[in-house]
């Protein structure tokens, strides 16, 4: 499904230049539920936005579903990931001037989606994720797990084919945290690939395969254990 | 079409939730749109609004252009006709006509035996045909009448002037009324709106141009000298007739015009010019040159239009702060789908959802405005109409001000908060501020210091003008003095009856308690009328450069000099025995002494006027110089001539009280009531009245006033700009403030550094502002009186008010950062 092919990214600080993300290579494919894992720093969240669209900043290939999405110009990208990407945020990221019903309903919004059948997809949505007596609600009057339930349930609403998870739970306390990983393993049942960032070895456990990161450093794959790395120049900046 | 409705309900909400953002942005630019509008509505007066008649495109106006932009519009009866024979290839119709008349001011319309005054235009029978209007009530002027010299009695009353004095009763049409006297049949009412086509001064009645006979005292000569050039020609372009063929067909028909009756001077080609109200030819009905009112106008829009830009600076400032609080939102929107388009277009349906509430704000002020502007007391005797009413097209240039303001104070934030990196504010949670956008936020205030100070400089400028003309020294003394005006011979008196009228009225009001003294003058300082008269002075050759001989004058009763103050510096002052029976006299100013007979003794002197070339004037007395028909400007030579050997039937009574003016008026009336039912007085007010008029400190005190009132709104705004800026960069430095003064920073080290931020901006905006105040007050130069454009004590004054209300702005919040505590700063975020 997705081709990471010695992908790099990096920021300019003052003269030099600070590696975030150092020749990843990396295959997902359909269906899988992998877990990123790393110290902070390690290249975690970049590695996300990277596979998010969200950054265009990086080197090297990046093929989603045999598309060369590197050779894409920026609306090309945005628009691939509009049909097959959903995000989920640490701070869940609801607009706080929308209601739950709202929220779900923005990404429909941004589509050439009929208002009825938006309308439709946000009530299945609705139930889908019990939150009916929640709809009409604004997010400061949600609980953290609550508001998680709900940036997920905007994160799914389309159907995208992938889905990315920055420390889903990392603002929601134990039970919380279970409830949310189970629904992730449903989704995950249910066709989604999914891809979640997490420091918690209990959320990894949901996952089908769990990759390590260090100083944007490639270094360990279950499913690969030989990476194509160089584990020692792992610390050395070019 | 979703989208766009999903877009509104958002900016809706968006709105609301923030009632003190939306509520300083609404208002903000209601006041620069309500400016712009008020201002706007003069311009469309003036400028823009078509003639309510037929076809307004198709009329023109006969004139040939002479030199320095004057237009010599005047015709004969006998150049009208063949001007009219020989377009009619390229003309429909012609018509000619003459606002005021022969004497150019009002008649007198008795009706029931109460005199009124009217001002009337003399038309030719085409007159109402060319303009394709049709009439109220009634009928017009017929095509057959008008060309006999008092063949036709008949008038067509305007609209107006029918519900004023009538009340809109349509049975005054077919009654027989009195004008100057003389029968004449109401015959029609012109339509409701139209005032004749110069819209200032209203024509409220209509007469052929044969019945001029009413004003010459039945003298049927009119018609047929060819000498009396007093009418305006217009003509209606017959449809298809292209302006090349229009143009190439009257100037050969002003060729021959020209060939057979001659003019003095050089003349340009005749020329068919549109007609429009304040159409060049026609402004020079009322004086030469470029109208000065037009001119005032378009410098207002001009400030108007930086009130205006200062108010879209002030809340594009307000969207540049709510933008980086809104970071995130847009980076989760973005992620979610949202297109940069789809942004953008969300950002700018909120600022245009905005600029409409303040449309619709700046629309009420507009109305206001412009009403507020239209009742100021102009103090004239003549029916002047100042109709700033807001129509079509005041409307659909504030909506197209506040769409311009919309997308204006929207699209830059729009633009930065579009293109911010989403991943990193996703990541930092939106908490993300650049130097880009601070930068470019002080910028913004530095144009709004700059050009509140500029606008704040034009003010002061027309202010101490102002101030300079107000202590111009008049001649004269204004107070306690009441003027009021009476004109028999539109009663129908004859000169007779008319002198011995008011000899008698003189004779009472001098009886009357309270009274110091009081005479009768056919001209007020600074009133509607100066007359002026080409003098022959025996010795005085004027050189190749000077014009010839001239002055302004007056004719005055005895006890004129006494009644207005004014002091006699020589000889004697005019007395009763000065009749038409004795030699003719005048006392003259110093100026006509100096400019006519230098370094030498004017008394005793003899001069003779054009109207009356066999007719010597000895010169009596000198008085002290004084004011006449201009406030400001050399004294003019000016000379003063006893009533009773000139004939001037509209008088106006000057009464000096010994208190105040007040009690007078109604005494006096009923004096003339008892003497002459039906003669009635107009124009009753004092002199200090008349000083503050239209033709004394009115236009001074608007420019002055307009000035002050958009200088003070530019003020308001920048203090709100400059406070909001610094308030917002304290916010953002909080935790900086509290790092520092955890590591030992003083109170007075913040103070002094939040201060330097404020003062570079101030010292920016002020450098700019300097320079735009410098070129703006060129432009304004020419309305200003008694000080230069670069006026210095204007410069200094205004910058330092400027700069203390600017630095006070910017004190307030960094005392507040000064006074932070560094527990609570190092928690904030």
């Amino acid at each position: 499904m997705i081709q990471l092919k010695n992908v790099e990214r990096s920021y300019k600080t003052g003269p030099g230049q600070t590696w975030v993300l150092r020749r990843i290579n990396l295959e997902i494919q359909q269906g899988e539920f992998i877990t990123v894992m790393g110290p902070s720093g390690a290249g975690k969240s970049s590695l996300l936005n990277v596979l998010a669209f969200l950054d265009d900043q990086w080197q090297g290939e990046y093929w989603f579903r045999e598309q060369a999405a590197h050779a894409m110009k920026r609306k090309e990208r945005a628009e691939l990931a509009k049909k097959n990407v959903g995000m989920v945020f640490q701070s869940y990221h609801l607009l706080d001037d929308l209601t739950v019903m709202e929220n779900i309903d923005l990404p429909l919004s941004y589509k050439d989606i009929p208002r009825s059948q938006r309308q439709t997809l946000v009530a299945d949505a609705l139930d889908r994720f019990q939150i009916v007596a929640k709809k009409d609600l604004y997010p400061s009057q949600l609980s953290g797990g609550q508001q998680q339930l709900v940036g997920i349930a905007r994160a799914v609403i389309h159907n995208p084919a992938l889905l990315l998870a920055d420390e889903p739970t990392g603002n929601l306390h134990s039970s919380q945290a279970k409830e949310i990983m189970e629904l992730f393993r449903e989704l995950n049942r249910q066709g989604t690939t999914i891809v979640q960032v997490t420091h918690s070895e209990t959320n990894a456990a949901y996952g089908t395969r769990t990759i390590q990161l260090r100083d944007g450093w490639l270094v360990g794959d279950t499913a690969n254990p030989n990476p194509t790395i160089e584990p020692n120049d792992a610390a050395v900046n070019r | 079409m979703t989208g766009l409705l999903q877009d509104l309900r958002y900016a809706l909400r968006q709105l609301r939730k923030r009632p003190g953002f939306t509520a300083v942005a609404v208002i903000t630019l209601a006041l620069g749109i309500g400016a712009n509008t008020a201002v706007f509505s003069m311009v469309d007066w003036l400028v823009l609004r078509p003639l309510p008649i037929k076809a307004p495109e198709q009329m023109t106006i006969l004139a040939f252009p002479s030199d320095g932009g004057n237009f010599d519009a005047q015709f004969s009866h006998a150049e009208f006709e063949e001007t009219r024979k020989q377009t009619a290839d390229i003309f429909s119709d012609a018509a000619a006509f003459t606002f005021g008349g022969l004497e150019n001011g009002q008649d007198g319309l008795t009706v029931d035996g109460s005199t009124k005054p009217i001002m009337t235009v003399y038309a030719s029978g085409s007159f109402f045909p060319t303009l394709g209007i049709s009439p109220y009530l009634g009928r017009f002027i017929l095509p057959s009448e008008g060309s006999v010299d008092g063949a036709d009695p008949v008038v067509v009353l305007s609209y107006r002037y029918w519900q004023s004095r009538f009340h809109g009763n349509p049975a005054i049409v077919g009654k027989t009324v009195f004008i100057n006297g003389h029968p004449i049949t109401i015959v029609g009412i012109a339509p409701k709106g139209f005032l004749e086509i110069v819209p200032v001064i209203e024509a409220q009645g209509y007469l052929p141009l044969g019945m001029t006979t009413i004003q010459t005292k039945g003298s049927p000569d009119y018609l047929n000298d060819t000498r009396k050039r007093s009418l305006n020609v217009m003509a209606r372009v017959k449809p298809g007739v292209g302006a090349y063929k229009v143009q190439s067909l009257t100037g050969l028909v002003g060729q021959r015009l020209l060939k057979e009756f001659p003019r003095d001077g050089e003349r340009h080609a005749l020329q068919a010019m549109p007609l429009r109200p304040f159409s060049p030819p026609l402004i020079t009905l009322s004086g030469s040159g470029p109208n000065p009112i037009v001119q005032l106008v378009a410098l207002f829009m001009i400030l108007a239009g930086l009130v205006l830009l200062l108010a879209c600076v002030n809340v594009a400032n307000l969207f540049l702060v709510r933008a980086v609080v809104r970071q995130n939102e847009m980076a989760v929107r973005a992620a979610l789908g949202a297109g940069r388009t789809r942004l953008l277009r969300q950002l700018l349906t909120e600022s245009l959802l905005l600029a409409g509430f303040a449309c619709i704000g700046g629309i009420a002020l507009g109305i206001g405005g412009s009403r507020l502007l239209s009742s100021v007391p102009l103090q004239s005797n003549l029916p002047v109409v100042l109709d700033l009413s807001l129509d079509w097209r005041v409307y659909t240039y504030a909506l197209v001000t506040a769409l311009f303001t919309g997308i204006l104070v929207g699209i830059v934030p729009a633009l930065r908060v579009s293109s911010t990196n989403l991943g990193e504010v996703l990541h930092e949670g939106g908490r993300t501020t650049t130097g880009a956008h601070q930068r470019l936020r002080s910028m913004l205030v530095a144009v709004q210091i700059g050009g509140s100070l500029a606008l704040l400089i034009v003010a002061g400028l027309f202010i101490r003008s102002l101030q300079s003309v107000q202590k111009f020294d008049l001649g004269f003394d204004p107070r306690h003095v009441i003027n009021l005006s009476l004109d028999p011979s539109k009663s129908g008196y004859s000169n007779a009856q008319g002198s011995a009228f008011y000899r008698e009225l003189l004779d009472r009001v001098r009886a009357m308690p309270g009274v110091e003294s009081a005479s009768l003058a056919a001209a007020v300082p600074l009133g509607d009328d100066n007359p002026s008269d080409r003098l022959t002075i025996p010795g005085y050759a004027p050189t190749k450069d000077q014009p010839e001989a001239s002055a302004g004058y007056n004719a005055v009763s005895p006890g004129y000099f006494k009644t207005m103050g004014m002091v006699l510096l020589g000889g004697r002052d005019l007395g009763d025995a000065d009749n038409e029976n004795s030699t003719h006299v005048a006392v003259i100013n110093q100026a006509m002494a100096e400019h006519f007979w230098p370094g030498q003794d004017a008394l005793g002197r003899q001069f003779t006027m054009s109207g009356d070339p066999k007719q010597s004037i000895t010169i009596v007395g000198i008085v002290r110089n004084s004011r006449m028909g201009e406030l400001y400007g050399p004294f003019e030579p000016l000379f003063f001539v006893p009533i009773a050997q000139h004939d001037f039937s509209l008088r106006t009574l000057q009464i000096r009280t010994r208190g105040t003016t007040q009690p007078m008026g109604p005494e006096v009336l009923k004096t003339v009531q008892s003497l002459a039912p039906a003669v009635s007085v107009f124009g009753e007010r004092t002199m200090t009245e008349s000083l503050h008029g239209i033709n004394g400190l009115l236009l001074f005190q608007l420019g002055a006033g307009l000035a002050a009132a958009l200088g003070s709104l530019g003020l308001t705004i920048a203090i709100v700009g400059i406070y909001g800026v610094m308030s917002y960069a304290v916010n953002q430095r909080t935790r900086e403030i509290g790092i520092r003064m955890a590591l030992g920073a003083q109170p007075k080290e913040i103070l002094t550094m939040i201060c330097r931020h404020g003062l570079f901006i101030i010292a920016m905006g002020m450098t700019v502002g300097l320079l735009g105040a410098f070129a703006v007050g060129h432009l304004v130069g020419d309305f200003l009186v008694g000080i230069a454009p670069s006026d210095a004590i204007t410069y200094i004054s205004v910058s330092s008010l400027i700069a203390f209300v600017a630095l006070l702005a910017c004190y307030i919040p960094a005392r507040r950062a000064a006074k932070v505590d560094p527990m609570v700063a190092l928690r904030y975020e």
